[in-house]
C-alpha cells in the first residue's frame, strides 16, 4: 500500500513538472542562478580556510628565553609552554642552532661573525605553533608570564588580520547563502503555487473524499525536491567545469598557496548543494500549499 | 445516522444562516432537503461534510459531534460520507474509470481491491462502455453517474448529494435519482437538496423544507411545496 502510494506522489509530481513547464524551468534556473552563486562563495570559503590552515602552519610565535636559565630551566619552560590551550607544538631552537644557521644565510660574509663563537649574541629560544591562530592574543599573554621567558614575537597583527579576513569572508559568505536561499525558495513556492492553483480542483475533491493533508502535500513536496535537486545537478555541473579550469591558471600567477583540487571538495560542494536544493523545494511547497489544506 | 440539535450557525460578519435546526436522519433513510436558495440548505450541506461546524447545539454524525472533530480527523471521517456535487466537479484530465480509482487511492485502497471494485461500480452506475472516455466526452448525467460511482466506490454509510440534477434535462435528472433510490435501497442513506420540484412531489420520500434557517416542515412521504 505504502508503495503504491509513493508511486502515485512521484508520479503526480513528474506530471505537474510536465504540465507546468515554463514555471518548471523558471524555478530550476533560478535555484541554478542561487546554488551557483552559493558554490562560488562556498569554493571561497573553502580555499580561505585552507589558506587559513596553511598560514596557522607557518605562523609561528618566539619565545626568548633568558640567558639565565640552564639548560634544565629551559627545557622545563618547554614543558610549560606546552601546557598551555591551543599551543599544537614548541620546538626548542638553541642559540647555537641559531648562531649556525645565520652563518650558514650570511655564507661569504660569515667572517663577521669571527669571535662571537664563545660570546654567542643570540639567545635560546623556543617556536611555538598554535592550533587555531584566533587564540594569538590569549597564547601571546600566557607566554609572556612564563618565568623566564624574555621576549615574545610580536605576530599578533599579522595573525589578527588573517583572523578577520577569514572571518569577514565566511560570514558574508554565510548571509548571502541564506539570503539566497529564502529567495530561491519563494521563487520556488511561486512555481509550486502556480502547479497547486492549475490543481486547486483536484485538491478541493481530495478534501472531499477523505485525503489527508499528507497525501495532498507529498506530489508538491517531491515536485520540489526534484525542482531543487535539478538545480542542484546543474549548478555542480557548472561549478565543476569552471573550477577545474582555475587552478592551473591560478598557479601560475599565485605561488604562495595552492587552490584546493576539485576532487577534494566535490563531496562538500555536492552536498551542501543537495541538501539546499531539498530544504528549498520542501519549504517553498510548504509554503505554498497551507492556505489550500483548509477545507 | 445524524442528529441536529438545537443547531445554530452565525458567520462572522453576524449574518444568522441557521437557527435552532432539529431533526434525526435514521441509517437508510432517503430524505430530501429542500428550500429557495439561501434558505440555509448549503450550510447544512456543510455541516454534514464537516466543513463548518455549528455555532451553539450538536450536529451529529455516523455517532461524531462533528465540533469535536479535530482536524487530523476530518478526513476519515470524510471516508464515512459520499458526496456529490451539482457541477460534477470530475477531474477533465483522467478517464471515467481514473476519476472513480482516484476516489480509492486517496484512501489508499490496493490495487487488488480496486480491480475488484471498479468494474462493479461502472456496473451499477451504468458506465461500463464508457470507462475510458474523458469528462469532456461525457453528456450531463453521464459525467453525474460517474460523480456518484466515485462518492460510493469507498462504501460510504451516507450519500449527500447538492442540486445533484440542477444541470440536466428532466430525463437524464429522473435516470440520476432513480440510480440514488437504488443506492438507498442497498442500505446507503441518501441525503438530497434539491430545487426539482416534480421529483420531489413524484418520489414521496422524507422532506425536510427549510426557510430562512429554520425547519419548518418535516414530513414523511412529502412534498416539494413550493411554486417553481
Amino acid at each position: 500500500m505504502m508503495s503504491n502510494k509513493i508511486k502515485y506522489y512521484i508520479g503526480e509530481a513528474f506530471k505537474s513538472i510536465g504540465k507546468n513547464r515554463i514555471t518548471s524551468i523558471v524555478s530550476v534556473s533560478t535555484a541554478v542562478a542561487t546554488m551557483f552563486i552559493l558554490g562560488l562563495f562556498l569554493i571561497l570559503s573553502l580555499n580561505v580556510n585552507d589558506v587559513a590552515v596553511q598560514v596557522s602552519r607557518d605562523c609561528e610565535i618566539q619565545v626568548f628565553i633568558s640567558d639565565d636559565c640552564d639548560m634544565n630551566a629551559y627545557e622545563s619552560i618547554g614543558n610549560e609552554i606546552k601546557k598551555i590551550q591551543h599551543v599544537s607544538d614548541a620546538l626548542m631552537y638553541t642559540k647555537e642552532q641559531i648562531f649556525e644557521e645565520v652563518k650558514i644565510k650570511l655564507g661569504d660574509k660569515a667572517d663577521m661573525l669571527v669571535g662571537l663563537e664563545n660570546d654567542n649574541p643570540y639567545r635560546n629560544s623556543f617556536k611555538v605553533n598554535l592550533d587555531d591562530l584566533a587564540y594569538v592574543n590569549e597564547v601571546s599573554d600566557a607566554l609572556a608570564k612564563i618565568n623566564g621567558v624574555e621576549k615574545v614575537s610580536d605576530v599578533q597583527s599579522l595573525a589578527n588580520t588573517i583572523v578577520n579576513v577569514v572571518n569577514a569572508i565566511q560570514n558574508v559568505s554565510l548571509w548571502l547563502v541564506l539570503l539566497l536561499c529564502i529567495v530561491t525558495a519563494f521563487i520556488v513556492s511561486n512555481a509550486i503555487k502556480v502547479s497547486v492553483y492549475a490543481r486547486r480542483k483536484e485538491i478541493n475533491i481530495m478534501k472531499y473524499i477523505g485525503a489527508t493533508d499528507a497525501f495532498i502535500r507529498w506530489p508538491f513536496i517531491i515536485e520540489g525536491i526534484i525542482i531543487g535537486l535539478i538545480g542542484a545537478i546543474i549548478s555542480f555541473l557548472l561549478i565543476w567545469t569552471l573550477y577545474s579550469r582555475i587552478p592551473a591558471q591560478v598557479s601560475e600567477y599565485v605561488t604562495f598557496f595552492k587552490l584546493l583540487a576539485f576532487e577534494n571538495i566535490a563531496l562538500t560542494v555536492i552536498g551542501t548543494f543537495s541538501v539546499v536544493g531539498i530544504v528549498i523545494g520542501v519549504s517553498g511547497s510548504i509554503m505554498s500549499l497551507r492556505k489550500h489544506l483548509r477545507v | 445516522m445524524v442528529i441536529a440539535r438545537n443547531v445554530c450557525k452565525t458567520y462572522d460578519e453576524g449574518n444568522k444562516v441557521l437557527q435552532d435546526v432539529n431533526f434525526i436522519i435514521d441509517k437508510g433513510e432517503f430524505v430530501f432537503l429542500v428550500g429557495a436558495s439561501g434558505a440555509g440548505k448549503s450550510t447544512l450541506i456543510k455541516m454534514f461534510l464537516r466543513e463548518i461546524t455549528p455555532t451553539t447545539g450538536e450536529f451529529i454524525v455516523n455517532n461524531k459531534d462533528i465540533a469535536k472533530i479535530k482536524h487530523k480527523e476530518i478526513p476519515f471521517f470524510r471516508r464515512t460520507i459520499g458526496v456529490v456535487f451539482q457541477d460534477f466537479r470530475l477531474l477533465e484530465d483522467k478517464t471515467v474509470k481514473e476519476n472513480i480509482e482516484f476516489a480509492m487511492i486517496v484512501v489508499g485502497a490496493p490495487k487488488s481491491l480496486r480491480r475488484k471494485k471498479i468494474p462493479e461500480i461502472l456496473s451499477l452506475v451504468g458506465l461500463t462502455h464508457r470507462a475510458k472516455a474523458y469528462p469532456k466526452n461525457l453528456s450531463g448525467g453521464e459525467k453525474q453517474r460517474v460523480a456518484i460511482a466515485r462518492a460510493i466506490v469507498n462504501n460510504p454509510s451516507m450519500l449527500i448529494a447538492d442540486e445533484p440534477t440542477g444541470n440536466l434535462d428532466p430525463e437524464t435528472a429522473w435516470e440520476i435519482m432513480h440510480l440514488l433510490d437504488d443506492i438507498n435501497k442497498k442500505g446507503t442513506t441518501v441525503v438530497v437538496a434539491t430545487h426539482a420540484k416534480e421529483i420531489v412531489d413524484t418520489m414521496k420520500k422524507r422532506v425536510i423544507a427549510i426557510e430562512n434557517g429554520t425547519i419548518v416542515r418535516d414530513e414523511e412521504k412529502g412534498v416539494y411545496g413550493y411554486d417553481e
